[in-house]
């Protein structure tokens, strides 16, 4: 499959702060991939260095499957980074009409279609000072994807929206991926929006790239079943040292070809057991064990 | 892309109707009003000074305001809401990944170029009315020698002067990464070199003075009036080693601009 970015020892530091380590990772086209992190953790640096704003210190990238990431290739991508960011003095319509020009995208009612997917058509003359968070953060986003972009950048792109407009977000954010074939790079901090809208996920702490894959497989990779059998005391005798009681049963960690084995052992010493499940975790606890200070962990 | 990021630039502009008015627009108007009120005044109140008018000669008086310190203001304030505006409001992240970052630099100094070049012209012909005005008044008008001429060398005088300006704005805006700073900074140097300047004068003619953007100014000036047949014009040998000095300021400062731009990290605007 080709990738939209390729990152190879792709690092930046200012001074002796390093704020992306050396980070080695491929996002494939056609999918949601979420980029998660607490503050500070390189993610903002990353997009920007993906986007030309910061200068890699290290390392390197391809974009679009191409080496020299110049204005030609960065027009094929749409990006919305941090809080909108929008001249107070222009109307929506001219914000579009502006960022058309500097594209040198033409293409007759794009704006006013762009507008409308965005929810903001009754604003469009409207100037951005008087718009609210949300409605700004609508138009930025409107602002990205005007022309057409094959990869799309959202950073944070809920923020200041109500429920609605996030509901609205996530089912647009699939619509261009399943529909418009777009990829996308998501960063945000809601782990439950990134859980339900990406389907790959990286998680970066101090800088460094500390997991990655598909995110049903990140919540499901723990490696325990959870058994719930009597008497328990015999079960958990026979499944031994991994095991141990859990919500009226027990855990056991074990890897998913042994399961059927230990559920016979159970049976055949009697142990009657009601039910077998694969504990699976959120993304959050993901994400709270994989950034949790080293000696901590998650709760 | 140059074309593209002009036209962004330019459209940008066009729409922050506020900040060009006081920027751009002010002085011609205010050219042509004190300009009228003036003579209104003085013929009500002094006379008729002289028997005719040389709406000419207004008008290239009219393109000298412009180098004044007070026109060099708006200027400058004009210049750092194009060139600092996007640190300002944040909004690098959104035009550079369309366009290349020399690119839009140089889009903004072209468009800075034209809103000064019309700005100028304006004030000549702001000047260029009140002329005639007074020429209505005295009921007679007179005219320079080569007065195309002579308007062109006023007009670059005053162009170069405040592209040097502009240019100036242009730097401190990168380097400072704010708006107040483009503001106060080419200010402070503004006056500095208005109060240095008082120790020395054009009259002597001293080679050293044509790389002082006002003393440049000046002697293209005085070089348009000798055009024009004045006959005391002084410091005229200064205007070409001026010229090309106030070239050479705005190349100069535009590439360094542009130089430190290229290599700048923008993690926060």
């Amino acid at each position: 499959m080709s990738t939209a970015l390729e990152t190879t020892g792709l690092g930046k530091s200012y001074g002796a702060v390093t704020a992306v380590s050396a980070l080695d990772f491929a996002i494939p086209k056609g999918l949601v991939y979420g980029v998660l992190g607490p503050n500070g953790a390189g993610k903002s640096t990353l997009l920007r260095m993906v986007l030309g704003l910061v200068t890699p210190s290290r390392g390197g990238f391809r974009l679009l499957g191409e080496n020299n990431v110049n204005a030609t290739v960065l027009r094929r991508v749409g990006a919305m980074i941090e809080a909108p960011s929008l001249y107070p003095f222009l109307t929506a319509r001219d914000m579009l009409r502006m960022a058309a020009r500097m594209s040198g995208f033409k293409e007759q009612g794009r704006e006013d279609a762009v507008l409308a997917r965005v929810g903001l058509t009754d604003a469009a003359d409207r100037k951005a000072r008087t718009f609210s968070m949300g409605m700004r953060q609508r138009l930025a986003l409107g602002a990205a994807l005007l022309a057409r972009p094959e990869l799309l950048i959202l950073d944070e792109p809920t923020n200041g929206l109500d429920p609605a407009g996030i509901q609205e977000m996530r089912t647009l954010v699939r619509e261009l991926v399943d529909k418009d074939g777009v990829t996308i790079i998501l960063s945000s901090h809601l782990l439950d929006e990134v859980e339900k809208v990406c389907d790959r996920v990286a998680i970066l702490n101090h800088g460094k790239l500390i997991a990655e894959g598909r995110v049903a497989d990140l919540v499901s990779g723990r490696g325990a079943i959870f058994i719930a059998a009597s008497p328990i005391e015999k079960a958990l005798a026979i499944a031994g040292p991994r095991a141990r009681a859990h919500a009226g049963g027990m855990s056991v960690d074990i890897a998913r070809e042994e399961a059927p084995a230990l559920i016979r052992a159970l049976a055949a010493a009697g142990v009657d057991v009601f039910e077998a499940r694969w504990l699976t975790q959120s993304l959050e606890d993901v994400f709270l064990s994989s950034t949790a200070p080293d000696g901590a962990s998650a709760p | 892309m140059i074309g593209q990021a002009f036209g962004a630039e330019l459209f940008k502009l066009s729409r922050n109707r506020w900040s060009l008015f006081w920027a751009f627009g002010f002085m011609p108007v205010f050219a042509i009003v004190s300009g009228i009120v003036e003579e209104t005044s003085v013929r009500a109140y002094v006379g008729d000074l002289l028997p005719y008018a040389n709406p000419i000669r207004y008008a290239y008086d009219g393109l000298g305001t412009t180098q004044s310190s007070i026109f060099q203001v708006f200027a400058i304030v004009g210049a750092a809401i194009l060139f600092a505006g996007e640190y300002r409001w944040e909004t690098w992240r959104s035009i550079l990944p369309r366009n290349d970052r020399t690119t839009i630099m140089i889009a903004k100094l072209l468009v800075f170029a034209i809103a000064v070049a019309a700005s100028i012209v304006a004030c000549g012909l702001g000047r260029w009315l009140v002329g005639l005005y007074d020429a209505m008044l005295t009921g007679q008008a007179d005219s320079s020698a080569n007065p195309l001429l002579g308007l062109l060398t006023g007009f670059s005088a005053a162009f170069l002067q405040l592209m040097v300006t502009g240019t100036l704005v242009m730097l401190v805006a990168v380097v400072s990464r704010s708006l107040m700073a483009a503001v106060v900074g080419p200010l402070v140097i503004l006056v500095a070199v208005d109060l240095s300047a008082i120790r020395f004068r054009l009259e002597t003619g001293e080679l050293w003075l044509a790389a002082l953007p006002n003393f440049a100014g000046r002697a293209m000036r005085e070089l348009g009036l000798a055009v024009m047949g004045e006959p005391d014009a002084i410091g005229v040998h200064l205007a070409a080693p001026g010229a090309i000095a106030m070239m050479a300021w705005t190349a100069l400062l535009a590439i360094a601009a542009i130089v430190v731009f290229q290599r700048q990290d923008l993690s926060r605007e």
